[in-house]
């Protein structure tokens, strides 16, 4: 009997992990060129201040070389028939344009260097650019590159094959292709999240102006291996003052995130202080409504934080405005009771955690329900990775929002669970 | 009768829903720094609505109650949905009630009875309607000064003269202490 799991984040990667180390033959299917989801994207994590890449890199890698697993990348669940112990599922599975067999690293790099389209990297939030045939990200697993047809001119007018002429691996003739799969147990939903959209308080300006930021923006300013080469740069400038914005689209019933996103005030106390680590005459402020610093050691993280100069200021960020080369966050000190202006170089929005805009689809094709919120419904409260529908189980941020120990964690429920049903069906 | 019951008593037009969501308040902050008012004044939209949660009857004499532009900024704003500016409104009712409208507020309502107008017309505002094309006085008491009677008449059927302390004799406020 097999097993499916359906994205390839924290939760997905160690759910698969557990499935196939308990002797069962997985399928993972990620929608993304890499393995990884969102979790890579961060550079470091709370309260240990490690590499993520030092912990998110071997799993990857564990993942995929896994003699049991089989990694669909670039791919997606369309369609899925049958009951718990006995499903069929059907998987798309779409073109890279690249035969990593043949893929050599100085190819790969000579290819990017001729394509003529550069467009906005996404995984670097639009800090900079990327062409049409690309490398996902620095450690992408499968490393080497991949075409995006979208952006590509071939795929457009035919008018370009450069990268063919120094890459031997390149097939513009590849075809997407159905892989149907039978005989599957179970399956573990690990889609993940969307971060918050913060034009949807138009009062803090993010659009308009270049030094209002978000979060996930700031943290790939972070990385050694981003856009900035890990420099803090705002313009071309190094700021000498930051502000970071606890609770944008969470906890807010106007945007319809009535819930809290439990992540933000701990990657902001760890922004925060690898801010300080990296400027440390910089004047850092963090306005919040209050704290959740509720994980092992995360308390006594924060007290760090604060050691290093970090003001806390109570009260929600109200409206952000420019003023010559600043932004200026409008907020009331809620307990001092006085409204306040603080004028910085650099303003970052922690934005919340969103169920996935698409996330629709796929509860319709595995007959999910989702809550009010648009996450995924769990059985109930004490079983948050068994859903209604018997043999399909979630887990990660899908389920709610979480951090990426508390991903890894349901990841592995869900596996227990998954290979407990499996076990039984065996019977 | 607590606070909340008499706060949807004279909210009672608005909804109960709409005045009872001061209980939900969580005392963020985005009211006080988005409101116009506070920033030239000594008001605290939040601290309004924290003492209302604490059943604080002193909310109801404070000057403060009464500095609320009503612009609405911070009720378009608030992520917990509070009806922040209809509930002023439903405070100052109670207020009113018991005697501690402020003086501008009463002098506004003074107008109403005297003119039918909160704010009567004036001749800039007639040169203004002409330039617009519009006739010069508009179709309300201005134009038919007989409706005036009427509005008189709902004037003391509801106690409003009482509750505002107009004097039908001299046909102006009463003096009132400060309480
Ligand atoms: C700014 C920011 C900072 C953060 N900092 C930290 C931190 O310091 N420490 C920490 O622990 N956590 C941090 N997090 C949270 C962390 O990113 C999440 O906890 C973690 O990524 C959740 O893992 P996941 O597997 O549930 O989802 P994801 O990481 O979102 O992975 C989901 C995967 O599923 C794929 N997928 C989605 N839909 C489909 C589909 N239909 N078919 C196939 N595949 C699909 C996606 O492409 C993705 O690869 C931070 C988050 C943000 C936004
Ligand atoms: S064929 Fe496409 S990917 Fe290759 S170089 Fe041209 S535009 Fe870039
Ligand atoms: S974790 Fe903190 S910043 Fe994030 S929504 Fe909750 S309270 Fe706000
Ligand atoms: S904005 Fe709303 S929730 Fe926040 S303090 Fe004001 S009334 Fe309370
Ligand atoms: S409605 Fe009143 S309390 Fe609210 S922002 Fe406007 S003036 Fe301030």
């Amino acid at each position: 009997m097999k097993s499916l799991v359906i994205g390839g984040g924290p939760a997905g990667l160690q759910a698969s992990l557990d499935l196939a180390n308990a002797g069962y033959d997985v399928y993972l299917v990620e929608q993304c060129f890499s393995l990884g989801g969102r979790a890579v994207q961060i550079v470091k994590n709370y309260p240990s201040l490690t590499f993520i890449k030092d912990f998110m890199k071997p799993l990857m890698d564990d993942v995929y070389n896994h003699e049991k697993i089989t990694v669909l990348t670039n791919s997606e669940v369309i369609g899925v028939d049958g009951e718990a112990g006995n499903f069929k599922v059907k998987v798309e599975k779409r073109p890279t344009y690249v035969n990593l067999e043949e893929c050599k690293d100085e190819s790969c790099a000579k290819a990017m260097d001729v394509c003529p389209v550069e467009v906005p990297n996404e995984f670097n939030v639009g800090l900079d650019k990327r062409k049409a045939i690309f490398a996902p990200f620095s450690y992408s697993v499968p490393s080497g590159c991949v075409i995006d047809e979208k952006s590509c001119l071939h795929f457009k007018d035919g008018s370009c094959s450069k990268c063919s002429e120094v890459c031997g691996g390149i097939n513009f003739d590849e075809k997407k292709e159905t892989v149907e799969i039978d005989d599957i147990g179970s399956i573990i939903v690990a889609t993940g999240f969307d971060p918050f959209d913060p034009n949807l308080r138009p009062e803090l300006a993010y659009d308009k102006y270049k030094n209002v930021i978000t979060s996930l923006e700031f943290e790939r300013m972070l990385d050694e291996n981003g856009p900035t080469k890990g420099k803090i740069i705002v313009d071309g400038k190094e700021p000498k003052s930051i502000v970071f914005a606890h609770c944008i689209g969470s906890r807010d019933k106007k945007v319809d995130n009535p819930y809290c996103s439990r992540i933000c005030c701990m990657y902001t106390a760890k922004e925060a202080y690898m801010a300080k680590e990296k400027i440390p005459d910089a004047t850092i402020a963090v306005s919040y409504i209050d704290m959740r610093a509720f994980g092992k050691g995360y308390e006594q993280f924060y007290e760090e934080v604060q050691k290093k100069q970090v003001l806390y200021r109570r009260g929600v960020a109200a409206e952000i405005y420019g003023n010559g080369d600043k932004v200026v966050l409008r907020a009331e000190d809620t307990l001092l009771s006085e409204p306040y202006e603080f004028s910085a170089d650099l303003i970052v929005l922690a934005v919340g955690v969103e169920p996935r805009s698409d996330s629709a689809k796929l509860a319709n094709v595995l007959g999910l329900q989702l809550d009010d919120c648009g996450f995924f419904v769990e059985k109930n409260v004490y079983d948050t990775c068994e859903t209604e529908k018997d043999g399909v189980f979630i887990a990660g941020c899908c389920q709610g929002p979480k951090d990426i120990p508390d991903s890894l964690m349901q990841g592995s429920a869900a596996a227990a669970k998954a290979i407990g049903l499996m076990q039984r069906c065996n019977t | 009768m607590s606070l909340k019951d008499e706060i949807e008593e004279c909210g009672e037009i608005l909804g109960k829903d709409t005045v009872d969501s001061f209980l939900v308040c969580m005392q963020c902050g985005k009211c006080t720094g988005s409101c116009p008012s506070g920033r030239i004044t000594s008001y605290r939209t939040r601290r309004i609505i924290n003492r209302l949660q604490a059943g604080d009857r002193s909310v109801l004499s404070d000057p403060d109650l009464w500095m609320c532009t009503t612009c609405y900024t911070c009720y378009e704003r608030c992520p917990r949905e509070v009806r922040i500016t209809d509930i002023i409104r439903a405070v100052r009712n109670i207020a009113a009630r018991e005697g501690y409208m402020s003086e501008p507020h009463r002098a506004t309502a003074s107008f109403v009875i005297k003119t039918g107008h909160g704010v009567p017309i004036n001749d800039e505002t007639k040169k203004l309607r002409k330039e617009l094309g519009l006739p010069e006085v508009p179709p309300t008491t201005h134009k038919y000064p007989e409706a005036l009677e009427s509005i008189r008449k709902i004037v003391k059927k509801t106690n409003f003269d009482k509750m505002v302390g107009f004097d039908w004799d001299t046909m102006s406020l009463e003096k009132r202490e400060k309480k």
